[in-house]
């Protein structure tokens, strides 16, 4: 298939640039690390967070970051930040005037590789957090947590394709995108209930973060949920994920009308 | 010192173009501190509500406001301008001007770096304080002392950031070492949480580098937690390093031209 | 024979954002922003029959390119009509773009990463040509 062509042919010329890349994945790697790292080392002098142990939190945290950095990778094309450059250049001529599917292109035109460093950051705070967890592993549970994460990487990836359709209308303000990726992801980084009333709202119920890691680890967590939701709640991730980005996808394809494709 | 003026003024008066940009980063800075603000909260609830070595809950949450608004200030994230152009060869041009080379990217950075605190951190600050109680320096002395530290920090951060960038003189991966030095910095200079907060034998050795005087001193300052003595102390601390990291980038920069005359660019 | 390419009253306008100059612009451009309607292509309506070769000229922002990225399927109209080889380019794209060849002056359509070779085999899949029907260079 056509873009696995492409992006093999995007691995192999980052591939080249040995130095650069290995410095580059542990950038990736640090970037939200150190965050996480200065929480645990304060965590001793307050012993709880929300009512969560730092191992909860850790959960979270290493599931958000693994698979935001999925996304991130896979995502690469729709990124609002490199995208809109697209838009602004006028770049996307090239992507429109061939015979293969947009989406497809967009997805391929981009493949950062080392982003493999925030997901190795996420995957070794999960691996940790559940290894000091101890939950109680049913089948269910091992059988919704996949499912669970490909929903996150979805939702990640419908914030993204939002914002790039955002870059048609406006390339200067498009930051704001921000508070709701990287916004987004470390708000899902911690339980919910520690946040006031209409922020966790607007962040259910409008942007449904909440839904996509916090409501399945309490159920992973055997936990109640402290905002009153019924147990359902925690598995609505996948119609949450993967609805969203089906949305996406048709407005990225609307917003593509005001393209305006500036230059020669 | 007329044409640094200039400087400093035409760098100022040019953020002012990017107003949808700083407006779009100002609600994300915002939106940051929120979240940061109700993680303190938190943290302090599990605790009763016990001051930390003089950190009580309201002189957290100011704190992690305080730490959003400073962003722009000390330029936290990053700051390409000079590595780019010693990437693209421009810094021959600059090096030929009847202005001291080390002088004439501070005149632009401060002018970057007060707009940024008028534009993005005050606003900030404004609408943190009308969503969480926050704490102002007490009195007019720790006013003034405020002013110092916020002074030093803003040169410390950029004597570093020049240092650092000259690092292109010698290598073509320079963006991706700075990118992980602003990460280990932002952890040292206590941006996510108060030094103090951290185990006794890391925060003692944490207060000793160069980055506590970048954020964390200046906002210990701020909410009052660092007074009189302490205070003093922790300012000549910073006059140390802006000492040390002014003549750190002197030094690096005298052989980052060396290495450039003798293969010419 | 009917027409291959036609263009019926086709018209295509833009909003442009004017961006302020001279003293404090940047914090006037704060508060009020002023948009424009630029009218890039008036109503142009045109036959082209099959074997016809066609200049299309005029001076610099008389529409010309935005005319030709209309036919080509990147633009979409704000009104009127396109057919080109029967389909209207903006809702059939992939087939349409298949069938057509387009060059653009100052844009590159290899990839600056990749050798030029490894370009051209990834041109070949993305128009399905068979390996036998290329040479190598």
């Amino acid at each position: 298939m056509i873009y696995f062509r492409l992006i093999a042919a995007s691995m192999r010329s980052q591939l080249q640039y040995r130095v650069s890349f290995t410095l580059d994945t542990l950038g990736a790697f640090l970037s939200t690390f150190v965050e996480f790292l200065a929480l645990a080392l304060a965590f001793g002098r307050f012993g709880g967070l929300g009512g969560w142990s730092i191992w909860q939190i850790a959960f979270l945290w290493g599931l958000t970051e693994a698979a935001f950095g999925v996304m991130d990778m896979l995502f690469s094309g729709f990124d609002p930040a490199s995208f809109s450059q697209h838009v602004r250049r006028g770049t996307l001529d090239q992507i429109l005037l061939r015979p293969v599917n947009l989406i497809v292109q967009i997805l391929a035109s981009e493949f950062v590789l080392r982003r493999v460093g925030r997901i190795l950051e996420g995957g070794l705070i999960f691996v940790l957090a559940v290894a000091n967890l101890g939950i109680a592993w049913t089948p269910l549970k091992l059988a919704y947590l996949p499912l669970v994460f490909a929903s996150a990487v979805a939702f990640y990836g419908a914030l993204f394709v939002a914002g790039a359709t955002l870059s048609f209308w406006t390339t200067e303000a498009l930051e704001i995108v921000n508070v709701f990726t990287y916004g987004g992801t470390t708000m899902a980084s911690y339980p919910m209930n520690i946040y006031t009333d209409w922020l966790r709202r607007i962040f259910t119920y409008v942007i449904p973060t909440a839904l996509i890691i916090y409501y399945p680890a309490l159920f992973f967590f055997d936990l109640p949920d402290p905002a009153g939701l019924p147990v359902w709640a925690s598995f609505l991730a996948p119609l949450a994920g993967f609805g969203l980005l089906a949305l996406a996808f048709l407005g990225f394809r609307f917003g593509l009308r005001r393209y305006a494709s500036t230059g020669v | 010192m007329p044409a640094l003026f200039a400087l400093a003024r035409s760098a100022f008066q040019r953020q002012f173009a990017y107003r949808a940009a700083n407006l779009a980063g100002l609600v994300t800075n915002l939106f940051f501190g929120l979240l940061r603000a109700a993680v303190v909260i938190a943290l302090f609830e599990a605790r009763g509500g016990a001051p930390v070595a003089g950190y009580g809950l309201r002189e957290s949450v100011t704190f992690m406001g305080v730490a959003q608004a400073l962003i722009g200030w000390v330029a936290l994230w990053g700051w390409w301008d000079l590595l780019r152009s010693v990437k693209t060869g421009e810094i021959a041009n600059d090096l030929q001007r009847p202005v001291d080379f080390f002088w004439y990217w501070a005149a632009q950075d401060f002018g970057r770096a007060v707009s940024q605190l008028l534009m993005r951190g005050v606003p900030l600050l404004l609408t943190f304080g009308i969503a969480y109680p926050i704490i102002l320096p007490a009195d007019a002395g720790q006013t003034a002392l405020l002013g110092v530290s916020l002074g030093l920090a803003w040169f410390c951060s950029f004597a570093w950031r020049f240092m650092f960038s000259l690092v292109a003189f010698w290598t073509t991966d320079a963006m991706g070492v700075a990118r992980i030095a602003i990460f280990v910095q932002m952890f040292l200079a206590g941006f996510f949480l108060p030094i103090t907060f951290f185990p006794d034998a890391i925060s003692a050795a944490i207060r000793l580098l160069p980055f506590a005087g970048m954020i964390n001193t200046p906002i210990e300052i701020f909410v009052n937690v660092a007074r009189g003595a302490d205070a003093l102390m922790a300012i000549a601390l910073q006059i140390f390093w802006a000492a040390a990291l002014y003549l750190g980038a002197r030094l690096v920069l005298a052989s980052g031209i060396r290495r450039l005359t003798i293969q010419g660019g | 024979m009917g027409a291959i390419i036609s263009l019926e009253h086709l018209r295509k306008t833009f909003r442009v954002a004017d961006r302020p100059s001279g003293r404090l612009a940047g914090l006037r451009g704060l508060v009020a922003r002023e948009m424009r309607t630029v009218t890039a292509v008036d109503d142009v309506s045109v036959d082209i029959h099959p074997g016809e070769i066609v200049g299309y000229l005029g001076p610099n922002g008389a529409g010309k390119s935005t005319t030709i990225k209309i036919m080509t399927g990147i633009l979409v109209p704000t009104s009127g009509g396109v057919r080109v080889n029967g389909r209207v380019p903006w809702r059939e794209r992939r087939a349409h773009v298949a069938g057509i060849g387009a060059v653009f002056g100052q844009r590159n359509t290899l990839w600056w990463d990749l050798p030029v070779q490894d370009s051209f085999d990834l041109l070949r899949h993305i128009y399905a040509i068979p390996a036998a029907a290329t040479r190598r260079i």
